[in-house]
């Protein structure tokens, strides 16, 4: 098989790591052949979608009104969580798995993924992973003795912090970005691990534990705070 | 790309239903009634494929709504000349799946374990995805459907079949060979036009 045959197809079906990945990417975004050369795969692939029994998927009732009550929640002006409000539209997820839990997670996850038109290949343990980008910095929260958990600045200035715990049952974890003079800014909730959008040098971040869907302005004393 | 401010004029009276890419470009200009368009067009496919990836129903929706999230978000850089708006809407629900099903915890599957997916009862719709995956021969299907739909990479595929690793890329090339080849007359009759080059932008 053609080598490049071969790495396209991989790239279609997912099957690339992201460096893989990203050299392939920019070839493709050079090639307007290798281009289509994918998305033919991509389109035959999608035969396999279209030949599943879709009598026997099920939207669940209101998965739509969901989507859009999330939607004009990430798009709200970020001023924190209001009060009361729910940490996650899709009722029965376990609110101590954060990619599930954190849309911040997850959008600033998939949305740095899809930049680069790829996704995270992550491998199991999601602080290694991060902490072995390159250019990454990682620093223990916490005291010394006892550390709280991990920080990872990355390159292009996200932040992933993880706890050493999930919160008490009934209670959440809520990051906070400090900024001089000013009121804490909500970052959002989380369950034990989160990754911000991009945060500027200098910027010092803190975490608290609040009531589930988190509070406007820290409620509790925060466990720690940290500059980037 | 096409102009979508023009394109996304709403009719004063009830038309043509608009295109997935329409409703694309009306994403892009923060509409959300084609965000709840899409959705209602495509949410039980994406539905099928990530209970299919999954192999269970949890964590189903918070993917789904992830897919359609990010589509919105990236809507401005989708490109309908350069692939179909199922397609892209597609790739991005399969890859945060993977996503999905890295994140777990690793558990074995035995190839025992992969059943055939169930087929659509009433093909007459989809008449040509079916003959072109129906085509295919057996182990060139179940190595298609494990690539895609658990992410397996070639040497993992050859791990459990138990083929050459060469074997695994050969049929994986043949296979889709083949149903690019049956699929070829779907996309000379409904697929976008040629590809164009592009100077800016990423990938659509």
């Amino acid at each position: 098989m053609n080598p490049d045959r071969e790495q396209l197809l991989a790239y279609a079906l997912g099957q690339l790591s992201p460096a893989e990945a990203a050299q392939v990417q920019a070839r493709i975004d050079a090639d307007p052949e290798l281009r289509a050369e994918v998305q033919a795969d991509r389109d035959a692939l999608l035969a396999l979608v279209e030949t599943l029994d879709l009598t026997a998927a099920e939207v669940p009732p209101g998965a739509q009104e969901r989507l859009l009550a999330r939607l004009r929640a990430e798009t709200a002006p970020v001023s924190g969580p209001a009060p009361g409000a729910p940490l996650r539209t899709v009722p029965g997820r376990p609110v101590a798995r954060s990619r599930s839990t954190t849309p911040l997670w997850t959008a600033a996850a998939l949305a740095a993924a899809l930049a680069v038109g790829l996704w995270l290949r992550p491998p199991a343990d999601s602080l290694a992973r991060y902490a072995a980008v390159p250019g990454a910095a990682a620093q223990a929260l916490g005291p010394a003795g006892a550390p709280l958990g991990n920080l990872v600045r990355l390159p292009d200035g996200r932040v992933y912090v993880r706890l050493g715990q999930a919160p008490a049952q009934g209670r959440t974890y809520q990051l906070w970005r400090i900024a001089p003079g000013g009121a804490p800014v909500s970052l959002g909730v989380f369950g034990r691990d989160v990754l911000t959008a991009s945060l500027p040098q200098g910027t010092s971040v803190a975490v608290s534990v609040e009531p589930p869907g988190g509070s406007p302005q820290p409620t509790t004393t925060p466990l720690f705070i940290q500059a980037l | 790309m096409t102009d979508p401010v023009s394109a996304s004029a709403r009719p004063a009276t009830p038309g043509p239903d608009p295109s997935d890419e329409l409703l694309i470009a009306r994403m892009a200009q923060q509409d959300e009634d084609a965000l709840s368009e899409l959705h209602r067009r495509h949410a039980r496919l994406l539905y099928a494929l990530g209970q299919r990836m999954l192999r269970q129903r949890d964590d189903v929706e918070s993917c789904v709504q992830d897919a359609f999230m990010n589509a919105w978000k990236h809507a401005a850089r989708f490109d309908p000349t350069r692939a179909k708006a199922k397609t892209w809407l597609v790739s991005i629900a399969h890859h945060r799946f993977l996503q999905e099903l890295r994140d777990r915890p690793v558990t074995e599957l035995e190839i025992a374990d992969w059943d055939a997916p169930s087929s659509a009862p009433d093909p007459t719709d989809r008449l040509l995805a079916d003959r072109a995956v129906g085509g295919l021969e057996g182990s060139q299907r179940q190595l298609v459907e494990l690539a895609y739909y658990r992410g397996y990479s070639h040497s993992e595929l050859a791990q459990l079949t138990g083929l050459p690793l060469g074997t695994v890329k050969s049929r994986l090339r043949a296979a889709l060979d083949q149903m690019r080849a049956v699929l070829g007359g779907r996309a000379a009759q409904d697929g976008p036009p040629p590809p164009a080059p592009r100077t800016t932008g990423g990938e659509s």
